[in-house]
């Protein structure tokens, strides 16, 4: 998604194909491979998680619109993180891209508002992904503890919730960010 | 409504205040269309016409949120004839002519917190045991924009509205273990009695500061409320959600 040429062919099929885009899901996003402080941080690997994260974000919502706009409307959903509002120890390129998706998102939701473009972020906390899944039971435990629902939230719970926002039934919900989180934002 | 959106929360027993007019009558009936059964709530006779329009699917409780004595008897209503309680949308709520904080009489001050907040507080410290004992189930605050963005002359409805959603979110934080979800929603202007009683003016310009472009209506703000209020959002909880056309971004 970091690759433009790439986002363009996907956006030419999308228009060749079916004439339009609805809805786009803007989820693709890498997290950093090692934990570190942001003095021991690896200049390369920020590099590499802010490619993927905002600038591939960008560039697929940018050729996105433009179809989008032709067809006179959509709805957008870009996957921030409960890390786009609060700051997460050792993961400073992750966090920081997510925050970046955050304003990225209510930029675009006010600059395209008028088209009839939607433009929302959902913000999960901890989702059972393959990344999660493939970490000890020790470090399950302690993740869904850390979540006052005292559960890690299900890929589905948060399918649910972009089904929500593409549809018809939030024309009035754009620039928005929605937690889904199991509570662990309240506090 | 949307026809695969059918029945979901079919019998589900729900409490809907403030559902005279508004955002709260449009989730009365919204709620009703999805199979719930309504408890429609307000301190005058407004939603008894409603409720008898949708019986036996909704019914009506006079009830005034700011006294605890009324309160109560909701909580022992609901008990009595429903055994249970799956939904609580609170709505209730009171606005105040524009002044600026000096300017504000005590006794306004005292009304609208009366009715916002203390009311917010009465509403779930008599209505959540009954959903305790029934196992679980969804709260949604109806909150506001003002929540955390400030406008003047609302210094009595802004802070309540912000009291409303800390007050949302320590609920959520305290009976996550029960199983009790509680969220907030946060409308900007919307096209209800309360906006529509200011000058065509005052419409104008709140109309102009929605990227939208227009206001939110009633209805689009129950369908958030039943997304939140549905099993679709179970692990949403303790969050603030916003429907504003785009009022929040900026």
């Amino acid at each position: 998604m970091s690759d433009e040429g790439q986002v363009t062919s996907l956006i030419d099929h999308c228009r060749t194909r079916h004439g339009r885009l609805d809805v786009l899901v803007n989820n693709a996003g890498i997290g950093n491979r090692v934990q570190a402080r942001v003095h021991e941080t690896d200049p390369a690997e920020w590099d590499r998680v802010m490619n993927v994260n905002v600038r591939g974000a960008f560039l697929v919502l940018k050729h996105a619109l433009r179809l989008m706009l032709d067809g006179g409307g959509g709805s957008v959903i870009n996957m921030a993180s409960i890390g786009s509002h609060r700051g997460t120890p050792f993961s400073s390129p992750y966090i920081t891209s997510k925050g970046a998706i955050l304003m990225l998102t209510r930029t675009a939701a006010l600059e395209y508002a008028k088209d009839g473009i939607r433009i929302n972020a959902v913000c999960p906390g901890v989702i059972r992904t393959p990344l999660i899944e493939r970490q000890s039971e020790e470090l399950k435990a302690y993740l869904a503890s850390q979540v006052p629902q005292g559960r890690i939230g299900e890929p589905e719970e948060v399918a649910a919730l972009c089904v929500f926002l593409a549809s018809d039934e939030a024309p009035h919900i754009t620039g928005a960010d929605y937690l889904i989180d199991g509570g662990r934002g309240a506090s | 409504m949307h026809p695969s959106a059918k029945g979901r929360l079919e019998d589900k027993i729900a409490v809907v205040t403030g559902a005279g007019k508004g955002i709260g009558r449009a989730i009365a009936e919204r709620f009703v269309q999805e199979g719930a059964k309504v408890i429609a709530v307000t301190p005058s006779d407004s939603a008894k016409e409603l409720a008898a329009r949708h019986a036996p699917a909704m019914e009506f409780f006079r009830c005034d949120v700011s006294r605890s004595e009324d309160v109560q008897a909701l909580a022992a209503h609901v008990r009595r004839v429903h055994g249970r309680l799956d939904i609580l949308s609170h709505n209730a709520g009171v606005a105040h002519s524009p002044q600026r904080i000096h300017e504000l009489p005590e006794a306004e001050w005292d009304r609208v917190q009366g009715v916002n907040l203390r009311g917010a507080f009465l509403t779930l410290k008599y209505l959540v045991p009954p959903m305790m004992d029934s196992g679980g189930g969804s709260i949604v605050m109806m909150a506001s924009i003002g929540s955390f963005r400030a406008s003047p002359g609302s210094s009595a409805y802004i802070a309540s509205r912000g009291g409303i959603m800390m007050l949302s979110k320590t609920a959520a934080l305290e009976y996550v273990k029960d199983k009790i979800r509680v969220n907030a929603i946060c409308p900007a202007a919307t096209v209800t009695p309360m906006v529509m009683a200011a000058s065509p003016e005052t419409r104008a310009m709140i109309q102009a500061k929605i990227p939208q472009g227009r206001m939110g209506t009633p209805q689009e703000v129950a369908g958030l409320a039943l997304f939140l209020a549905s099993d679709e959002s179970s692990h949403m909880t303790g969050g603030h959600y916003l429907i504003d056309g785009g009022r929040g971004a900026s």
